[in-house]
């Protein structure tokens, strides 16, 4: 018995440590995007940024898919949500927006530090390979976007 | 002494005499041919150059009309074909130059391959206007809360993992042709804007010498809404307004092109409309739209 929930442990531990809890998930751009702009609740007026300038603001390599909202700069808010080709783009989209929360929490500190609060709760997860970033003005946007996996989303 | 030897002497003195005084008039004449030379070099120079502000400290914007109206040559612009320039006083021909104290006049649309060549520095507005405008090929060197200061000091550009402020990214940047300025509205506060023109100055300065030649638009600060305006003893359309007539007035010091943008997103009272901001502050895509049309016609060259 012990022989067998070993193994299972241990791979529990490792796909926890990675961050990555629903790795074989595979999600839809463009319905994942519309749920998250029409459940989770923003103050600003977000709007949705063309490809070049996804690729100018976050720096990503032009195989990423991305769909991305932003505010006009009066809020931190914004929904980015990007599908990278492998997993190991994916990784490195995890890492690239990892960045972009700490860069913008470090434009804001001193600019709007009200801002910062809301940075601090960005919403980022992995699901296979894509990467969903949500800074608004929701506590419940884990529970909605569980609810959404849930609902099959994906 | 006999006759003779007196008589030589007499004709040596007689010929250094004449030596002597060929030797003077060559040199007056000499002298008052070469000041004639550069008086007329310096005419020149006159002609071809604008009038520069002396660099006084200018306690506000009053003195800086005093100093204009003491170079009595803020006025002397004429309509041509080719939009205004400047109309010299010393001779009945006009000049083919710019003329800077006014702004940028509207001229067929160029299209947006206009800006592949062109950098844009700013603050939280111009990221706005980065995101919304529709540029895909911007290059945008921007930060929030950016200021003329900041622009120098603070690192806060991603530049190869490291962080760079902005003017070492622009150092850093490919190679461009023009540099589209808007900087101002996180310097309302300043008690001093005096500082602000100079240092303002220094950017310019300071691209010319990374990039010669470089054609410099100065874009005039964008005005908050009248709520915002009514509201805040500091972000407020006047003292706005006070910094737009200083840096008009910096351009034709530093011969840059001053592009009145804010009369594109204005309302009849001067102030942005109140659904074009959220925040009354940070323009919406609509008026980023707007914004870029307005660079669009309001150029000084078709490429």
């Amino acid at each position: 018995m012990r022989q067998k929930i070993f193994p299972a442990l241990l791979l529990f531990l490792l796909c926890f440590a990675s961050g990555c809890t629903q790795e074989n998930l595979d999600l839809d751009l463009d319905s994942c995007t519309e749920y998250i702009m029409n459940t989770v609740i923003f103050e600003d007026t977000l709007e949705e940024l063309d490809r070049d300038v996804i690729r100018w603001r976050y720096n990503v390599e032009e195989d990423v898919d991305a769909r991305v909202f932003a505010g006009s700069g009066a809020t931190a808010e914004e929904v980015c949500v990007m599908q990278a080709i492998d997993d190991d783009s994916a990784s490195d989209l995890v890492s690239l927006l990892e960045q972009h929360v700490q860069d913008q929490r470090e434009s804001y500190e001193d600019y709007q530090p009200e801002e910062v609060q809301r940075i601090d709760h960005a919403f980022l997860k992995r699901y296979g390979d894509t990467v969903v970033l949500i800074i608004g003005n929701d506590n419940g946007v884990s529970e909605k976007m569980a609810r959404y996996v849930e609902q099959g989303g994906v | 002494m006999t006759r003779i030897q007196k008589k030589v002497r007499r004709r040596r003195k007689l010929g250094f005499l004449l030596a002597l005084t060929l030797t003077f008039a060559g040199f007056f004449s000499a002298t008052r041919y070469l000041s004639q030379l550069s008086a007329k070099s310096a005419g020149e120079m006159v002609q071809a150059s604008y009038t520069v502000i002396p660099k006084t400290v200018l306690k506000d914007h009053a003195d800086l009309n005093e100093n204009l109206e003491k170079q009595g040559d803020f006025q002397n612009c004429v309509e041509t074909g080719a939009g205004r320039v400047k109309e010299t006083t010393e001779t009945s021909e006009t000049e083919e130059s710019y003329c800077f104290s006014e702004p940028v006049p509207e001229r067929t649309a160029v299209e947006n391959t206009y800006f592949d060549d062109a950098i844009f520095i700013g603050n939280s507005r111009t990221e706005g206007f980065a995101l919304y405008s529709g540029l895909g090929n911007i290059r945008a060197y921007t930060a929030r809360g950016a200021s003329v200061i900041s622009v120098f000091t603070d690192p806060v550009i991603s530049q190869k993992g490291e962080k760079v402020t902005i003017m070492e990214a622009v150092q850093n940047a490919q190679a461009f042709s023009k540099a589209y300025i808007m900087l101002g509205i996180n310097e309302l506060g300043w008690t001093n804007y005096a500082s602000f023109i100079e240092q303002y100055g220094k950017i310019i300065d300071a691209l010319r010498e990374i990039q010669p030649g470089v054609v410099i638009y100065v874009q005039s600060i964008l005005p908050v809404t009248s709520e915002k305006s009514e509201h805040d003893a500091i972000y407020n359309n006047e003292n706005i307004q006070t910094l737009n007539q200083l840096l008009q007035k910096m351009c034709e010091d530093k011969q840059a092109y001053y592009v009145n943008v804010a009369e594109a997103v204005c309302d009849e009272n001067g102030a942005l409309p109140a659904d074009s901001a959220f925040d009354g502050v940070h323009l919406n895509r609509e008026s980023c739209e707007t914004w870029l049309d307005y660079l669009k016609t309001h150029t000084v060259e078709e490429k």
